[in-house]
């Protein structure tokens, strides 16, 4: 039917070990599964698979974002929509990319940002029973956030950018939050920043 | 697609003046509109011409839930499911009720009457709609940004249950369960939060509560400090729900209709799978603080 919120993020890291103790022990994620040179984590009361990747690398900064589409024949009628724009798409099958990962389709955005939309990630429950269940887990450390909510880009043109979201979800962006991407200019959103990264998840 | 939320409650109260002056004055909500026999109210954040209208009557109690839907044709779209699970719609026109277009009413079988409707009138909420302020100034009272959800009364739970998942797409996210595996109350949603309608075993027709919305504890507490303050009576907390994980403060409006403000809680998928609650659990599935339930809060409805 549409795309319902924002999935999952995939992010470099050049100290995968160092990166995965701050968001384990720190920022309180699960690890829900490792490989040589990636490690996905979710929050407590997430039920898909991962919300957050890390992918070892020489740089930091910002893989590809992944949203949630809500039924499985979305990820063909936003194929088609984006043929029809001339943007070139890739297709995965469910667990192609990753372990748990659903089906998938990518594809970038004008701003360098590499987008997916998925569906059907594995689900691996909450930490919590669905009989009687207490309303938090008692085992969690850190911040220990229940989900992510929204990431924030940047771009040199955000009108562009804001232009091929539309052309995948004109009405997507109303589920009841006030927002799961936003954009701002890459100079920095205001005058004089000092950060000029190719997204806010990379260090400033 | 579907229904999008709760749109406004209609509920009848036998002193018009003195339910106004409590829902502005001590609930904190602005008046819209009037006309002969009823008073419109909307919360500071509410873009809708009304979410509450109290109508004057000679008893109290609700005459009219109103849900919004998503997209003009879905009205036609629910008209004919309605219609063909058994129940007569009637169509209300453009201009017959206050601040909104055409739109559908059928009883449920629950004993509700309920509509749909996509066409309201929008006033704006009450900050603008350039650099806002993030709160609005000068409102009395506990101030809400918004209604949340309803709480209902059926004979049948389980039977109105299906209708509203079956008929009109509402998701199950909770269910508590009697010894024998019958439904004795159900939470349902549209909007991704953990519930917008609930049924709970009771007479046909009956309201338990609405809610307001508030945006974190510390609003809660504020509020209990402002129902004490007005004399107002509460009837539970402020306590934590087990069921909906909400924060919450259980209280009477001055005509007996019970009121709530709600906060926390969770954001479900529409895969979210269903929480079961088991009868022997309910004092925590309903107060997971006190672990009980007083017989106010199980028999006392409008």
């Amino acid at each position: 039917m549409s795309i319902l919120r924002l999935s999952h993020v995939e992010l470099r890291t050049p100290d995968l070990e160092l990166s995965t103790a701050y968001y384990t022990e720190v920022i309180g994620l699960i690890e829900t599964a490792r490989e040589s040179d990636r490690v996905f984590f979710k929050a407590w009361d997430e039920h898909q698979h991962h919300s957050l990747v890390l992918t070892f690398a020489p740089t930091h900064g910002l893989n590809h974002l992944g949203f949630k589409v809500t039924d499985a024949s979305d990820l063909d009628v936003y194929a088609a929509r984006l043929a029809d724009a001339g943007v070139d798409v890739v297709r995965t099958a469910a667990g192609e990319w990753g372990p748990g990962h659903g089906e998938s389709l990518r594809f970038g955005l004008p701003s360098g940002h590499s987008i997916e939309l998925v569906h059907g990630m594995e689900q691996v429950g909450n930490s919590l029973p669905l009989t009687n269940p207490p309303p938090r887990p008692m085992d969690l450390v850190g911040i220990a956030p229940p989900r992510i909510d929204h990431a924030f880009l940047t771009a040199e043109d955000v009108g562009a950018t804001s232009t091929r979201k539309s052309v995948v979800a004109p009405t997507c962006w109303d589920s009841g939050s006030p927002s799961r991407s936003s954009a701002t200019t890459g100079s920095g959103w205001r005058r004089g920043s000092r950060c000029r990264t190719r997204a806010t998840t990379s260090r400033c | 697609m579907g229904v999008l939320r709760l749109g406004h409650v209609d509920v009848t109260v036998t002193d018009l003046d003195l339910a106004t002056a409590y829902y502005t004055e001590v609930m904190g909500m602005l008046v819209t509109d009037r006309d002969a026999d009823s008073v419109y109210l909307k919360c500071w954040d509410e873009v809708d011409h009304h979410s509450l209208r109290l109508v004057y009557a000679p008893r109290v109690g609700m005459d009219l839930m109103s849900w919004k839907v998503e997209h003009e044709d879905d009205l036609s779209d629910l008209e004919n499911k309605v219609t063909r699970y058994g129940f007569p719609v009637r169509r209300i026109s453009k201009g017959e009720s206050r601040g909104q277009g055409e739109s559908v009413r059928f009883e449920t079988p629950s004993g509700h009457t309920m509509e749909l409707v996509h066409d309201v009138e929008r006033v704006g909420r009450a900050i603008p709609l350039v650099n806002p302020a993030p709160f609005p100034t000068g409102i009395p009272g506990i101030a809400p940004p918004r209604m949340d959800h309803v709480l209902v009364t059926a004979e049948e739970v389980g039977e109105a249950t299906t209708f509203y998942t079956d008929v009109l797409g509402f998701r199950t996210t909770e269910q508590l369960l009697d010894g024998n595996g019958h439904r004795i109350a159900t939470w349902m949603e549209r909007s991704h939060s953990p519930h917008d309608l609930a049924v709970v075993s009771g007479p046909n027709g009956g309201l338990h509560h609405f809610a307001f919305w508030l945006d974190d504890w510390a609003a809660i507490r504020q509020a209990a400090d402002t129902l004490a303050y007005n004399g107002i009576s509460i009837d539970v907390g402020p306590t934590r729900h087990g069921i909906t994980r909400g924060l919450t403060i259980y209280f009477f409006d001055p005509l007996g209709t019970r009121n709530e403000v709600f906060t926390g809680g969770y954001r479900p998928d529409p895969d979210f799978p269903t929480i079961t609650w088991t009868e022997d659990n309910i004092g925590r599935a309903i107060f997971y603080y006190e672990g009980d339930v007083n017989q106010r809060f199980s028999k006392v409805h409008t």
